[in-house]
């Protein structure tokens, strides 16, 4: 398609009786300074727009630094105070377990005391105790020790001289013993050999005897 | 909004028809299945003797902001002229046109803003090499600074014209449509009232068969009337033509009798020349209240004046009447240059 054809194509048809006296050079002035105006005003409604949207990211920043100062001159005035509170917490909690522990050796269900004294005098003079030790199981969350409910287990470590059938003797002979005398029938009693603890020369053997209530 | 309107082919447009003596206002809406409906419509009178300014300020008020309307203007300096090409003025091309116009209708390209049409076909004459000059050309023009001042004075009130046309063509051309609908083939006299002149020529089977020298026009029948009727001034002596002129039929033919002797020798000149009677007349430019002139002139050179069967003429172009109350306004013969108009630019 040559521009003339095209040209032709794209001018309006002539229309008969029908003469156009308009001065195109003013109306296209005019459409110009209307499209200046229609432009000047997009770009200043733009212009507006942009600084309303600086001036809120400025705003907003500078709200930001301040509450970011705020916390920051909060932490320093009390990180000093903070550290010392932990140290507090940390002293708290050790004191706390030292606590509990000795809560429950306190609130064993037998009489601790009276049973190593009456382990003592019952003790057969072929047995040598190393390490009594006897601890309670309770719920670690449980403020206060709830002494029925609980379940304790001693351990005795010792070394028996000679034959070990003493030891048999020895666990009824404990199971008689009058500081667990509430405890008996749920009580139970029993004994390891260590493995390799024979001490030949000697003749002397390690044991560990358990004796456990269950609530 | 507007540049997309038109990019798009907007199928609204609002049309302003202006004379020196009465302005209306429509918008047309094209609706599915092609029909017209017509909205908006007004018709405001127009101060024909104000100086300097065109339009008077209520109107200028009600067109202001309306970009891209048709806008249909009768300056005063209009005119018409036909003439008969000669090979020799063919043979020149379009530059041929110049000196005639200069020589034999005393018309400066330089002061005038002129074009040339095919007097039979309507269609523009523009200066190309393959321009084939017709035999009968109608120079239709204006002054370039009264209708410049007319434009900026659309301009002022931000009334953007798509299109600034001359009521006396666009008149004619709804003239020249109607009488093809109803099949007159009779020669119609039309006269195009006006301020300082009135133009005169004849339109015949969709062309303008004739145009003559002016004859008189509204100031003329001022100044008669106000002599005959002894009148203090021109305002008032206009009020008396609007009010009073259908009561007073003595001074009506006194005043118009010099301006029917110089139409009435025309007739005689065009019915001798072509053998052909004229059977109807037509006076575009009157307000309502002067359509008493056209029974005045009709009766004097005995001519029937024309009746337009609008019903008709708006049915055959489509036009929507249903449920618009102001259609009944579209009965008085001012209307056919706005009705043409529209049908030419919705065709």
């Amino acid at each position: 398609m040559n521009l003339q054809l095209l040209k032709s194509y794209l001018s309006p048809k002539p229309r008969p009786w029908e003469i156009d006296f308009r001065d195109k050079s003013i109306v296209i002035n005019s459409q110009l300074s209307s499209i200046k105006i229609y432009v000047l005003a997009a770009m200043g409604i733009l212009t507006v727009i942009l600084i309303g949207v600086s001036f809120f990211t400025e705003l907003d920043h500078k709200r930001q630094a301040t509450r970011f100062n705020e916390i920051k001159t909060f932490l320093d005035k009390n990180t000093t105070l903070h550290q010392q509170m932990m140290r507090h917490n940390k002293d708290f909690v050790d004191t706390r377990n030292r606590v509990r522990t000795l809560l429950n050796a306190y609130a064993l269900p037998i009489d601790l005391s009276e049973f190593l004294l009456e382990l003592c005098k019952s003790k057969p003079h072929e047995i040598r105790f190393n390490t009594i030790a006897a601890n309670c199981q309770s719920d670690p969350n449980t403020k206060v020790v709830d002494v029925a409910h609980k379940s304790f287990n001693i351990q005795i470590y010792g070394i028996v001289k000679g034959d070990i059938a003493i030891l048999e003797s020895y666990k009824t002979q404990l199971l008689q013993l009058k500081a667990i005398d509430a405890f008996k029938n749920n009580c139970k009693c029993f004994y390891n050999l260590e493995k390799n603890t024979v001490d030949q020369q000697a003749d002397e053997t390690r044991f560990q005897i358990n004796l456990q209530y269950s609530a | 909004m507007d540049v997309l309107s038109s990019f798009l082919g907007s199928k609204k447009q609002k049309f302003i028809y202006t004379s020196e003596t009465s302005c209306l206002l429509a918008t047309v809406t094209k609706e599915k299945k092609s029909t017209l409906s017509l909205s908006d419509l007004e018709e405001l009178a127009n101060n024909p003797l104000k100086e300097n300014a065109y339009l008077d300020a209520p109107i200028l008020k009600k067109i202001t902001k309306s970009k891209n309307a048709i806008c249909m203007v009768a300056p005063l300096s209009r005119f018409i002229y036909k003439a008969k090409l000669e090979a020799k003025t063919k043979s020149k091309g379009i530059q041929g046109l110049i000196p005639l116009l200069k020589e034999r209708f005393n018309a400066d390209l330089k002061t005038n803003q002129i074009a040339a049409i095919d007097a039979y076909t309507g269609i523009e004459i523009k200066d190309s090499a393959n321009t084939v000059l017709p035999d009968h050309v109608c120079f239709i023009g204006t002054q370039k600074q009264e209708i410049k001042m007319i434009q900026n004075e659309f301009m002022d009130c931000q009334c953007i014209p798509k299109k600034l046309l001359l009521t006396t063509l666009t008149t004619a051309k709804g003239i020249m449509d109607y009488t093809k609908l109803v099949k007159i083939t009779q020669p119609v006299l039309f006269i195009d009232f006006s301020v300082n002149q009135s133009l005169v020529f004849v339109l015949c089977n969709n062309h303008i068969e004739a145009a003559y020298p002016p004859v008189h026009g509204l100031k003329s029948l001022i100044s008669l009337t106000r002599k005959a009727c002894s009148l203090p001034d021109d305002v008032s002596t206009y009020k008396y033509l609007l009010q009073s002129m259908t009561e007073d039929t003595q001074v009506m033919e006194t005043i118009t009798q010099r301006m029917c002797a110089d139409i009435k020798s025309y007739i005689d000149f065009f019915e001798v020349q072509t053998s052909l009677p004229i059977e109807f007349l037509f006076i575009n430019g009157l307000s309502p209240q002067l359509a008493w002139l056209t029974q005045c002139i009709g009766k004097v050179l005995e001519i029937k004046p024309l009746q337009i069967d609008f019903n008709t003429w708006l049915q055959t172009h489509k036009v929507n009447t249903q449920g618009n109350e102001k259609m009944t306004q579209i009965s008085q013969p001012s209307w056919i240059g706005m009705l043409s108009a529209v049908f030419n630019y919705f065709r």
